[in-house]
Formats: C-alpha cells, sequence, structure tokens
C-alpha cells in the first residue's frame, strides 16, 4: 500500500515537474530548452513525442523516413538542439527550427540514395486566411530538399518534387508559417490559406522560410507591403504610396513635396507605373503633391530599378507594379479615414458566395470647401479639388479559370475667376483591365488580359466683354487639351516544369493615340465671328507597339541562379518603324549562407516620350510618341553587388554599384517656349544622351517591435545634347550626389505607434544666370550700355545647386480595437518637423533695377490629424 | 488671355501663390571675368571691345578694361596690335581683315588669365536681285508696304549664315529701318512666341540656309511706307555672310532678350567663343545693293 501510494506520488510529482517544466518550457526560446530522458532501444517517434511533450515543440517528419530508426541514449538536462541533433545526426537525418511554429521539421539528410521513378506537382493558390486575398511572392518549399517556389502575381504556385512524403512550408512575410506533411504520390491541388502573424499587435518577425535576399535571383528589386506604407508619416495626413517609394535608395522625388518618381538618374517618364497591369500615365493630384494611388485599394508594391526582368518592356528606368486588393472574399468589411486633405471610403465583400468579391473605394479632397472661409478677397480660385475612385471585381469560375475586372477613374479640376475671365483647367485617367487567370495544367498558367488607359489634361479660357459704346458683347473662349489613349491586349504565361526553372513568356499589342497639344479658338463679336480656329500641330498620332518576351529563372544549383530573357519589341507610327531586341540577365552566386553575389545587364527601349518643361513638373507635360523625327530612347544598364541578411535574417543588407548609359533623350530646345501652341513639338525638341553611375547602401529590417530601413546613394548623373550648353555635359536637373534616407517604424505598445523618417538630399542643379555682362550688338558692333544687365552669363546649363533638401517627418498613432471588432484608428502627422526651409526653386526679384535673389519654399512645418476606421 | 495654356499658368500660379513662402537667399560670388566682343570684316579695321562681367546682384555700370593687351594673331604670326581708344575699345588703325582666313585674338588684362578666340570672315555672298512691289493699303494699319523679294544666291557646299539689314539714308545719316517679315527662314531664326499673327519685325533679321541649301533663294521682307524719308536716296539692302559664331551668338543673345526670365521658357545660353572669358568674336562680310523708290 505505502509502495503503491509512493509509485501515486511519485507519479504525480513528475506529472507536476513535468507541467511545470512544459509551463517554463513554453514561450521559451527554443535555444533555452533543456530536457531529460531515458531510452534503450526505443523508437524515434516515441523518442520525438516524449520531447514534444515535455518541451512544447512539435515535430513533422514523414512516417517512412523515421519509422525504422532504433534509439538508445540518455539525457540529463540537456539542451533541446542539442539532443535532437544528437539523435537524428547518426541515423543520418537532418532536421529545421520553425520558431514562429514551436516546429522542428525531420527529414533524410540526405535525398541523393533515394532514386524516385516519377515527379508529381503540388499546386494551387496562396491566400490570406482572414481576407481570401492572394498573396503575391509567398514562398513555398520542400523542408527537407530545401528546393521550392514563390506565388506569382496572382497568387498561383507550382511546385514538381519527386513522389516521396515531404513536409512543405508556405510563409510569407507578416503571415504564420504552415507546415504541411505531404504524401506526393499523384499531382495534388493544394491551396493555402497562411494567417496574419498577430492582429492586434501588427508585430512582425522573420524566419528563415522566407527567402532572403541572398536566396533571390532578382536584385535592385524592392517589395512593399500596404502595412509598410501606411505606416509611413504623411503630407496632410494622405498617405501616400508614392512618396514611400521615393524614401527607398535610387529613388528621389524630385522637388519636395512632389509625386515624381526619379530613379537612378531617369526622368518621370521612364517609369513604368502599372496598376493592375494598366500603365498610368499621370500618376499625381494637386499638381504633383498628391499620388493617384488610394493606398486603401492597393494590396501589394514591387519597384525594379535595375535588372529587369525580360516581361517589363517600353521604360527605360523603373517598373512600379502595383496590385489593387481584390476585395474580401470571406466576409463584408469596411475601411475608411478622414483627414485634412481628403477623406476616403472603402467597401469590400464577398458576392454570390464566396466566389466573387468586389472592392469599391473612394477619395475626395475638400481643401476647397474647409478652406473657403478663410481665403482672402484677392484668392480668386473658387474650384480646386481632386477625386479618384478604384472598383474591382473578381470572380472564380472554376478551379482552373479566374476572372479580374478593374477599373480607376481619377480627376483634379481647378476654376478661377479674374473679373470677365473665366478660367479652368482639370487633368485625370481613366484605367480598366479586364483579366482571365487560366490554368492550362498543374504547371502551365495562363493570364490574358484586356488594358484601356487613358490619360488627358484640358484647360478653358472664356472671356465676355460689352462694350459700354454700342452695347454689344465680345466672346472669346479657348481650349486646350493633351493626352494620351492606350489600347492593350496581352497574353501571358507561367511555366513551371520543375523547381529549378520558372519560366515566363508572352505577347503584346497596344494602340497608343497620343494627342500632344490640340487648342480651339472662337471669337464672337455680336452675332458676327471673328476667329474659328483649331490649332493641331501634329494632331492625334497613332501607333502600335507590339512585345514578346520570354525569360527563365534558372537554379543551376542551389548557390548559383540566373534570370535569362530576351524582350522584343516592334513599333509602328505614320512612316516610320523601329525595332528592338532587348536582352536582360540576371545572375546570383551565393558565397556564403547569408551573403551572395550578384549582377545584372539589361538592355532597355523606350517607344514614347514625355516633353517637360525642365522648371517645374507638370500636368502639361506632352506625352508623344517616337517618330520619324523623334527616335525611341535606350539604355544599357549594368549592376553588381552584394546582397544578405544578417543578425539571424532581421537585416536585410545590399550594396549595389550601378552604370547606366542613356540614348536619344528628349529636351526642350533652349528657348523652347511650352506655351507656343502653334509650333509643331518635333521642332522644339533636342535630343541627347544621358549617364548615371553610382552606389546604392539599403539596411531593411522587416522584423521586430521597431522596424525600418536606412538607405543612402552617391551618384552622379549627366547629359549631354549636341544643342544644349554648347555640346557640353551638364548636371541632370535632378542629379543627386548624396541621398539619405532612414525609416523607423516603431511600436512603443499594442496601441502607440511612432514612426518618422528623415531625408536628406543634394540640392537640385538649376540653371540660374551667375553674371551680368555687356553684349555688343551684333547688328552694330557697339555695346548695348542702355541695358542692365545686358546679358546674363550661365555658368552652365543646371550649373547652380541650390542648397541641400533635409527634412524630419513624425507620426504618432494610437489604434484601438473595440469588443465589436471595430478598428478605430487616430494619427498625428508632422511634416517637415523642425521646419527647414528646403528650396523649391530661385529667381531674381527687382526692386526697380536692383535685383535680388529669392528662394521660393513650399512647406514649412505642416501638423496633419487623421482618423481611420475599420468595420 | 486667348491663349488657353495661360489659364492653367493663371491657376497655377494662384495655387502655388497660397503656399509657397519666399526669402532673401544669398548666392556665392561670382568670378569676374574679362567680356570680349570683336566683330570683324575686311572693310573695317581691327576692334575690339573689353569690359568685365559683374555679379548678377551687382546694378552697377560695367567697367571698362583700359589697361588691357589686345592682339590678333593668324597663325604664328601677330597681324595686329590694338590700342586702347576710349569706352573700353580698342583699335589697329589701318590693318584689316582678309577673308577666308582664321584669326586668333588675345587679350590680357593684369589679375585675369589671358583670354583667346578665333574665327574666319566667312565668303562675301551677294544679293542676286532685289525685286520692289508696292502694295496700298496693306498693312495692319492701312499704310502702303513695300514687298522686297531679296534674292540671296546660296552656294551648296556648305551651310551658310546670313544677316539682312535695310537702311536708308536721312540728312542726318544713315538709319535702319524696322522691317517685317513672314519669311519662313527668317522665322525659324527668330524669337517669337506671338500666337495670333504671323508677321515680326526687325531691326536686323538672321537666317540660314538649312530650308533653301544651294539654291537662288527669294527673300521676303516689307517696310511700311510710313517709315520712309521721301527725302533719301532710296533704301540699301545690306546682306551680311556671317560666320556660325555670329549667328549663334545673335540668336541666343536674341532669344535670351526676348524671353528675359520666363520661368516656362527653357533657360538661354548666350553662345560664348571666348575662352577663359565671355564674349564674341566672330568674322563677317556684306553685300549692299541700293533701291530706288
Amino acid at each position: 500500500m505505502m509502495k503503491k501510494n509512493k509509485a501515486r506520488s511519485r507519479a504525480s510529482l513528475t506529472v507536476l515537474v513535468t507541467l511545470l517544466l512544459c509551463a517554463f518550457c513554453f514561450g521559451q526560446p527554443i535555444e533555452d530548452i533543456r530536457i531529460s530522458g531515458n531510452y534503450d532501444n526505443v523508437k524515434l517517434t516515441r523518442v520525438l513525442e516524449a520531447i514534444e511533450s515535455q518541451s512544447g515543440i512539435a515535430f513533422s517528419y514523414a512516417s517512412s523516413d523515421v519509422a525504422s530508426v532504433m534509439i538508445t541514449y540518455n539525457y540529463h538536462n540537456e539542451p533541446l538542439l542539442s539532443v535532437v541533433t544528437k539523435l537524428l545526426k547518426p541515423n543520418g537525418l537532418a532536421y529545421k527550427v520553425f520558431r514562429q511554429n514551436d516546429n522542428i521539421v525531420v527529414y533524410p539528410a540526405s535525398t541523393s540514395r533515394r532514386r524516385q521513378q516519377s515527379n508529381f506537382t503540388v499546386s494551387g493558390y496562396i491566400l490570406d486566411k482572414e481576407s481570401g486575398e492572394v498573396l503575391v511572392g509567398a514562398n513555398i518549399y520542400d523542408v527537407r530538399r530545401q528546393i521550392g517556389t514563390s506565388s506569382n502575381k496572382y497568387g498561383f504556385y507550382s511546385l514538381t518534387l519527386p513522389a516521396d512524403s515531404t513536409v512543405l512550408a508556405a510563409a510569407y512575410l507578416g503571415y504564420r508559417t504552415e507546415l504541411f506533411n505531404q504524401k506526393l504520390d499523384r499531382d495534388v491541388q493544394l491551396n493555402i490559406h497562411l494567417a496574419p502573424q498577430t492582429v492586434k499587435g501588427d508585430t512582425i518577425s522573420v524566419e528563415n522560410e522566407i527567402t532572403p535576399a541572398q536566396q533571390k535571383t532578382e536584385m535592385s528589386s524592392i517589395d512593399l507591403s500596404i502595412k509598410q506604407i501606411r505606416s509611413a508619416p504623411a503630407l496632410g495626413g494622405e498617405i501616400d504610396l508614392v512618396k514611400v517609394v521615393q524614401l527607398l535608395p535610387g529613388v528621389h522625388g524630385g522637388n519636395e513635396g512632389s509625386s515624381g518618381l526619379y530613379v537612378r538618374g531617369g526622368s518621370p517618364d521612364q517609369n513604368l507605373i502599372l496598376i493592375d497591369d494598366a500603365p498610368i500615365y499621370n500618376a499625381s493630384h494637386l499638381f504633383g503633391f498628391v499620388s493617384v494611388f488610394n493606398t486603401d485599394a492597393i494590396h501589394n508594391v514591387n519597384l525594379v530599378k535595375g535588372g529587369f526582368p525580360a516581361r517589363y518592356g517600353g521604360r527605360l528606368s523603373s517598373v512600379v507594379d502595383i496590385s489593387m486588393k481584390e476585395g474580401n472574399r470571406q466576409k463584408f468589411e469596411g475601411r475608411g479615414s478622414i483627414g485634412v486633405l481628403a477623406s476616403r471610403l472603402t467597401l469590400e465583400g464577398p458576392i454570390l458566395s464566396k466566389r466573387t468579391s468586389f472592392l469599391v473605394s473612394a477619395r475626395r479632397t475638400y481643401l476647397d470647401l474647409v478652406t473657403r472661409p478663410f481665403w482672402q478677397e484677392d484668392f480668386n480660385l473658387n474650384k480646386f479639388h481632386f477625386y479618384d475612385a478604384n472598383i474591382k471585381v473578381n470572380h472564380t469560375l472554376s478551379d482552373r479559370n479566374r476572372l479580374y475586372l478593374s477599373f480607376y477613374r481619377g480627376s483634379d479640376q481647378f476654376a478661377a475667376k479674374d473679373l470677365d475671365l473665366d478660367t479652368e483647367l482639370g487633368w485625370g485617367n481613366t484605367i480598366s483591365t479586364f483579366r482571365w487567370n487560366h490554368l492550362f495544367n498543374k504547371k502551365l498558367f495562363s493570364n490574358t488580359t484586356l488594358i484601356y488607359s487613358k490619360y488627358k489634361f484640358e484647360t478653358t479660357t472664356s472671356e465676355e466683354r460689352r462694350d459700354l459704346e454700342d452695347n454689344v458683347v465680345s466672346r472669346f473662349d479657348g481650349e486646350y487639351f493633351s493626352g494620351v489613349r492606350d489600347m492593350v491586349a496581352k497574353i501571358d504565361f507561367d511555366y513551371l516544369p520543375n523547381p529549378l526553372h520558372q519560366i515566363k513568356f508572352g505577347a503584346a499589342a497596344t494602340r497608343h493615340r497620343f494627342s500632344p497639344g490640340i487648342s480651339q479658338y472662337v471669337e464672337q463679336q455680336g452675332q458676327r465671328s471673328i476667329l474659328d480656329t483649331l490649332l493641331t500641330p501634329t494632331g492625334d498620332i497613332d501607333s502600335w507597339e507590339y512585345n514578346f518576351y520570354a525569360e527563365d529563372d534558372i537554379h543551376f544549383t542551389r548557390r548559383f541562379s540566373v534570370n535569362a530573357g530576351v524582350h522584343a519589341a516592334l513599333y509602328y507610327t505614320g512612316a516610320a518603324s523601329y525595332r528592338s531586341v532587348e536582352p536582360r540577365i540576371s545572375a546570383r552566386l551565393q558565397y556564403h549562407k547569408n551573403w551572395a553575389f550578384k549582377a545584372s545587364f539589361v538592355n532597355m527601349t523606350q517607344n514614347i516620350h514625355l516633353l517637360t518643361n525642365s522648371g517645374v513638373g507638370l500636368p502639361t507635360d506632352l506625352w508623344v510618341p517616337a517618330t520619324d523625327k523623334i527616335k525611341p530612347q535606350e539604355s544599357t544598364q549594368l549592376a553588381v553587388g552584394v546582397a544578405g541578411t544578417t543578425l539571424e535574417n532581421r537585416y536585410e543588407v545590399s550594396v549595389e554599384g550601378y552604370y547606366k548609359k542613356m540614348d536619344r533623350l528628349i529636351e526642350y530646345q533652349e528657348g523652347a517656349n511650352f506655351l507656343n501652341l502653334a509650333e509643331d513639338w518635333q521642332d522644339q525638341v533636342a535630343f541627347g544622351d544621358g549617364t548615371s553611375y553610382g552606389v546604392e547602401f539599403f539596411v531593411h529590417k522587416k522584423s521586430g517591435t521597431t522596424t525600418g530601413w536606412l538607405g543612402y546613394t552617391l551618384s552622379k548623373t549627366e547629359r549631354e545634347f549636341p544643342e544644349l550648353n554648347f555640346g557640353q555635359p551638364f548636371p541632370y536637373r535632378y542629379d543627386r550626389r548624396h541621398d539619405l534616407k532612414m525609416v523607423v517604424n516603431h511600436r512603443l505598445s499594442d496601441a502607440w505607434e511612432l514612426s518618422g523618417n528623415w531625408v536628406f538630399g543634394t540640392g537640385n542643379a538649376i540653371t540660374l544666370a551667375a553674371t551680368g555682362y555687356l553684349l555688343n550688338d551684333p547688328a552694330s558692333g557697339r555695346p548695348n550700355l542702355y541695358a542692365q544687365p545686358s546679358g546674363s552669363h550661365f555658368r552652365s546649363r543646371n550649373g547652380h545647386r541650390m542648397s541641400a533638401n533635409h527634412r524630419l517627418d513624425l507620426a504618432l498613432r494610437y489604434h484601438v480595437t473595440s469588443d465589436s471588432g471595430r478598428e478605430h484608428s487616430f494619427s498625428l502627422s508632422i511634416y517637415n518637423a523642425y521646419n527647414r526651409r528646403n528650396p523649391y526653386f530661385i529667381y531674381y526679384s527687382y526692386d526697380g533695377l536692383q535685383p535680388t535673389a529669392r528662394q521660393v519654399t513650399l512647406f514649412p512645418i505642416l501638423p496633419s490629424i487623421s482618423y481611420s476606421f475599420v468595420f | 488671355m486667348k491663349n488657353p495654356f495661360l489659364a492653367f499658368v493663371f491657376i497655377l500660379g494662384i495655387f502655388f501663390s497660397a503656399c509657397e513662402e519666399m526669402t532673401d537667399v544669398s548666392l556665392p560670388e561670382e568670378e569676374t571675368l574679362l567680356v570680349v566682343n570683336s566683330f570683324f570684316n575686311p572693310d573695317s579695321e581691327w576692334a575690339a571691345h573689353v569690359t568685365l562681367s559683374q555679379d548678377r546682384l551687382n546694378n552697377e555700370d560695367f567697367r571698362f578694361v583700359e589697361n588691357a593687351t589686345v592682339e590678333v594673331w593668324q597663325g604664328n604670326s601677330k597681324v595686329a596690335d590694338l590700342d586702347y581708344a576710349a569706352d573700353g575699345f580698342y583699335r589697329a588703325a589701318n590693318v584689316r581683315p582678309r577673308s577666308g582666313l582664321t584669326y586668333e585674338l588675345r587679350v590680357s588684362a593684369p589679375d585675369f588669365p589671358m583670354v583667346t578666340a578665333s574665327d574666319a570672315i566667312p565668303p562675301r555672298i551677294s544679293i542676286a536681285s532685289v525685286e520692289l512691289d508696292t502694295l496700298q493699303g496693306s498693312s495692319e494699319l492701312g499704310e502702303t508696304k513695300l514687298n522686297f523679294q531679296v534674292t540671296v544666291r546660296d552656294p551648296g557646299n556648305a551651310r551658310n549664315y546670313y544677316l539682312i539689314q535695310v537702311y536708308e539714308q536721312q540728312e542726318w545719316g544713315s538709319f535702319s529701318q524696322i522691317f517685317s517679315s513672314t519669311d519662313q527662314a527668317i522665322l525659324e531664326s527668330s524669337a517669337n512666341d506671338d500666337l495670333e499673327t504671323g508677321e515680326h519685325y526687325f531691326e536686323a533679321a538672321i537666317f540660314d540656309d538649312e530650308l533653301f541649301n544651294g539654291t537662288d533663294y527669294p527673300l521676303d521682307i516689307s517696310l511700311s511706307l510710313f517709315q520712309h524719308n521721301p527725302e533719301s536716296d532710296g533704301v540699301y539692302i545690306v546682306l551680311r555672310s556671317i560666320s556660325e559664331a555670329y549667328y549663334r551668338y545673335w540668336r541666343t543673345a536674341d532669344l535670351q532678350s526676348y524671353f528675359g526670365e520666363n520661368p516656362f521658357v527653357e533657360p538661354i545660353l548666350i553662345y560664348n567663343n571666348i575662352e577663359n572669358g565671355i564674349g564674341i568674336f566672330a568674322g563677317f562680310d556684306s553685300d549692299t545693293v541700293r533701291v530706288e523708290l
């Protein structure tokens, strides 16, 4: 009896100690867990089960791999990982720790001893568990073989593996990694739903299973999640995707507050900005201070600034590939925001069960309404606002077919009245995309797209006067518009024969219609027509463009991979036609577990130009095609660098050097006047070349309570035009020798979040008269003594540097979730926190004949508040 | 505001004025440079005008350089020493340049590096003929216009540049007359952004032979009879054959003068062929035809 009681007490004590140990072990870092055990010729599976119950760490394995392994081993208070190593290694087994999941995956250390007769394919979509949205670029891989793939921009993946039992891991930044024991004896369709890692805290950790930079062939490419974009401080409380992209190395916005993009010495027209595959020609509202992208409707952003894969073409400097959200497939959801500058509302949810979802998002500024009471008498701008709307519907027809329909419409409207004169101007984009995803088989995915994209700028002026003597009313109406309209049909294929090859190929046909400046004048005096003229220096210009591409991401070994491809284009306009064949290659050599050397060489051709006044970037800039007079622009870019991760994958680091040569760029000639509507734009341009080279450093911390990045670019960009600056090279207006960006986001608690960014950049290069001198009248040969100054001497075109730009922006957010699940967030943003007077431009002002130099600054310190909600 | 594009400028100005802040800014002081201007031709003695540039914010009168050494060289031979005359002018008495030779101008002054420039006088190109047509009340103001068709015999072997002027002899001397033209060759080289009329007025106009290389080109110019002095012996049409440097200097100086600091016009750099300094050294030759009225 005593023995029985003693035995019972010992058992109880053991259970208690085990429970305490478990309680202690749970939540501990896996490296700190210690375990004890005593086994004599016991099956490995039983040992693993015992460790699991003692430590709380689960084991995943294929039964066939471990079934026959017997263990004889004693250990006392040893580190868990040490025990696991000693158990597995002598038996030809290896393991991988998934800290996020408290899981250890066990697999044979070598797969070469198994000769497989056949391969099978696991394919499907990787989706957000809560919303049903596809996850772009999510990783899935065979843990044992350490080979895998990532989902394409439609969330589709296909992984072909030898017939076997294995463990698959699916991972995505900010989501909890999922592990699957998968028996591969046939093709498997597996749609994977990943859950956001922590909804409340938003604290993201990075695990080894997310493909780090050193394992990706691509270079000069950065993904931005919408979460990162939302956490950045915002000008006027209006979160702006483009302004966050500007904070990346190698990219800047040109002028302060601008939503332009200048990438590696390129001009704004050299950026291919895609929203759901449709090109957008003018990405700005409010004369460039706000971008057209409503972040509530955006799902994902990818920036490529070099090493362009062959699937992209038509621009020289960058691709900004933006995917719109598809709409929540699980439940109806709303999201909105009220800010100083604008408000927005987004509704999304499933319709017709869960096979169809929709998203409607709209935004409008009400700056004109809010500020109207404060207008001074002489402030005669009586309308200024913008709006935009995004609509998207997608429908799953079957496992093999999905349809997407996206629509965007945005517009800016301004009007002013001055005495008898009414003026109005507006511009905007209209974009519509229809896409059809079709799965031919487990390895071949296709996407067929039809696109309509239109940009139009329009300004009108009308003047009405009554002659007091004869009481006749005279009226003048003038109208000017310019724009571009694209219709595109394209098809893209993803062919994934095995994990060593990811092949993409496709073709596109585009019809561009350019309207580079058309004006109309009507003047009437009473009933008499004085003037009725339509002025179209070139009229509408149609051009056709056909593009073809093929690329393969080839993994020769685990350490060496190459993305090689070619992009070809045929372009026809009027009597002119141009052909281009553009080779693209990127290579990766992983010389260390955490580091890889990368290099890329790309050749790009751009058949369209943006004719822009160098002083300012405005919606009046003309999109013009290559013609028989104006040749397409071309570039060649070479980039080399090192990329990797450090400090347990928490920091992603890259250093890249690049050299970019651009040919056949166009600029307005010296003295060209973009207000001169009568002259053919082709007669006002000069042709030349450009070079840009530099080094970019990037340290990115994606995990933990503090996230952010540090980016620094040292670069030099020049232009050389025979007709400009007397043929001598001159700095590009937005040449930026030093460009430093720091972005920090710190989660103070579940409710409070503090973010800030500090930017520093060399001042813009402007053309500013340096000295005055006496001109001689060439007709008489005599000096012109009566003009002061007679002539202005410029050191060089863009020969004067304005002072450096630097600025600190801060944001403090308070986030709370109510019992009903509704989320509320309040933000206080301070733009230009230390009130730096950054120069926008410099001009000479005259007090009589005495000139003084004056600097115009646009944005002083600008605090703003906004309120966001999710229901 | 008959250009609808100006509506855009108008609204943009209002929009920016709402948020902009202007402050005086100091600019780095600019180095003072020697400014040398010299137009030479076979009919005149060598002359050069030497002054100093000054900071753009300095509003004082330009300073003449009186102690410079001004020389003209042809290859390794010095062909002229120019002596200071007055008001910044240096002249070489009784020494004239010759057509077809390339000359180098060298100017040295204390505290300045020597400045140099080279150019040549292009071949003289004759006016083949001048035809006059009088049109009663044909001008915008209802005045009688004198339309001249000046035929230029352009050689086809090279790019040629021209300047045309109209003079009239008055009792107190010869005076250049303002003339107008709608000729495309002239308009292509002139500064203009006038939307509402195709007619432009000139005291002298430059053009090149891009539109008529190697042909006899009838150039159209008009003079208002209102300007004509009935006591004169007619008008003198002067056609200068000018060097490329001359043409580029005139064109850029004219553009800069015309557009000033218009923010919507691309900045214009005045052509400069003076090494280490600023200015122009350019040759020309001329042919003159008198037309009796």
